[in-house]
């Protein structure tokens, strides 16, 4: 039998909860939150350190010393000359509107995830939206259930302008109701849905969120309250 | 206030997930209650970019919106099935990350400055969420023991840290 934590135990999980709780209006709890969350952080820097594997030395002489600053200067031009030649129709206003949430990657995912999906989302938490669409697109063939590869993919490609296909796979990712994502997925779609004009699915999704009295309810609340002005 | 997601995040990802880890219930894992919470955050500052006085009041939220959506996949699973087991300098978000950073590289040094068990005890402990009776049968010492080493290596670092930020605790 697993035993019970003890009220002195100071690192056990739920103790730490509580001193997150304490924190929000006692200063010496929320200074000792701090000391542990950058104990934390060190610790898996350490641990990541020890993890890698050594590096070979660098061969020397092999790289000129110009030849750093040379590549720089030819990726700077290269960089400039596709953003001169970019096509920012209609991408800079919605990406504004309705920019990627953040993804924090890690080693924890379980079981239930498609086995390309931390590789997937690599791309991702750079940017690369194609890069990342590839994968997803690929996970979702291995696991079709799997709920975060089909809200982040739904993301990627709303990112990429493919509206219909994110409008799908939003509508995919709310249809789960025990998907934490759910929720998230239709504020996206009743977002998507105003771009492409349909204001009353728009209507719709959002009031289904605002009767959820989740914690996205405001943000619904506020945006059926901008719809109301058109 | 400017809000820095990798500085945030590198900052308490870590301790975030060791709150989830035991809170976490299948489908979900620890990872999707940390996502869900700074999910949550980013929404609310999407709706208010400046509803958060300082760092600390963020971390209040988001953890706190981690503590609730444990509750959530708690209350689902008891319905559903019984519980199982580099920076330019004058890019502010850059600079709060290489602060971030620093602290980590300062924290890091000194877990290099300890016995390789000692950090193990700490790794186990915050890292993989042992509990002190599991690690203490593995030794073969008595709970208490390690307990009392714990406490004394916490105490140490926290001098310690103070010490090399020059914070006015490690004169104590």
């Amino acid at each position: 039998m697993k035993p019970e934590p003890t009220h002195d135990d100071a690192l056990a999980p739920e103790r730490l909860a509580r001193l997150a709780e304490r924190a929000e209006h006692d200063p010496s709890a929320s200074a000792e939150l701090d000391f542990l969350a950058d104990l934390a952080a060190g610790l898996e820097l350490t641990r990541a350190r020890q993890a890698a594997p050594a590096r070979p030395p660098a061969p020397r002489f092999l790289v000129r010393p110009w030849l750093p600053a040379a590549a720089a200067s030819l990726l700077f031009l290269l960089a400039l000359g596709a953003w001169l030649l970019r096509d920012d129709r209609h991408t800079d206003q919605r990406f504004a509107a309705r920019e990627a949430p953040p993804y924090l990657a890690s080693e924890l995912r379980g079981a239930e995830a498609p086995s390309g999906f931390a590789a997937a989302m690599e791309p991702y938490t750079r940017g690369d939206w194609p890069a990342a669409r590839t994968g997803l697109e690929a996970c979702l063939a291995e696991r079709p259930e799997h709920g975060p590869t089909r809200f982040y993919l739904a993301v990627v490609c709303d990112q990429l302008g493919d509206l219909a296909r994110a409008e799908e796979l939003y509508r995919g990712a709310t249809a789960s109701p025990d998907t934490l994502l759910a929720g998230h997925a239709r504020l996206r779609l009743a977002q998507l849905l105003v771009e492409r004009g349909d204001l009353g699915g728009a209507r719709a999704e959002l009031e289904r969120l605002v009767e959820s009295v989740g914690e996205l309810a405001p943000s619904a609340r506020a945006l059926l309250e901008t719809l109301g002005e058109r | 206030m400017r809000f820095s997601w990798d500085a945030f995040l590198a900052r308490y990802g870590p301790l975030a997930r060791l709150i989830a880890r035991p809170l976490a219930r299948p489908p979900a894992t620890a990872d999707d209650l940390v996502q869900e919470a700074l999910l949550a955050l980013h929404e609310a500052l999407t709706r208010e970019p400046g509803c958060f006085a300082d760092e600390e009041h963020a971390r209040n939220y988001f953890l706190r919106a981690l503590r609730n959506q444990a509750g959530k996949v708690l209350r689902r699973a008891g319905r559903e099935q019984p519980l199982g087991d580099e920076l330019a300098a004058d890019d502010p978000d850059a600079l709060e990350l290489r602060l971030v950073r620093e602290r980590h590289e300062l924290v890091a040094r000194c877990l290099d400055e300890l016995a390789a068990p000692d950090r193990e005890l700490l790794t186990r402990r915050l890292l993989e969420g042992h509990t002190l009776q599991r690690i203490a049968d593995e030794r073969g010492v008595p709970r208490s023991t390690l307990h009392e080493r714990e406490q004394a290596l916490l105490a140490h670092l926290r001098q310690r840290c103070a010490r090399l930020e020059n914070r006015p605790e490690a004169a104590r």
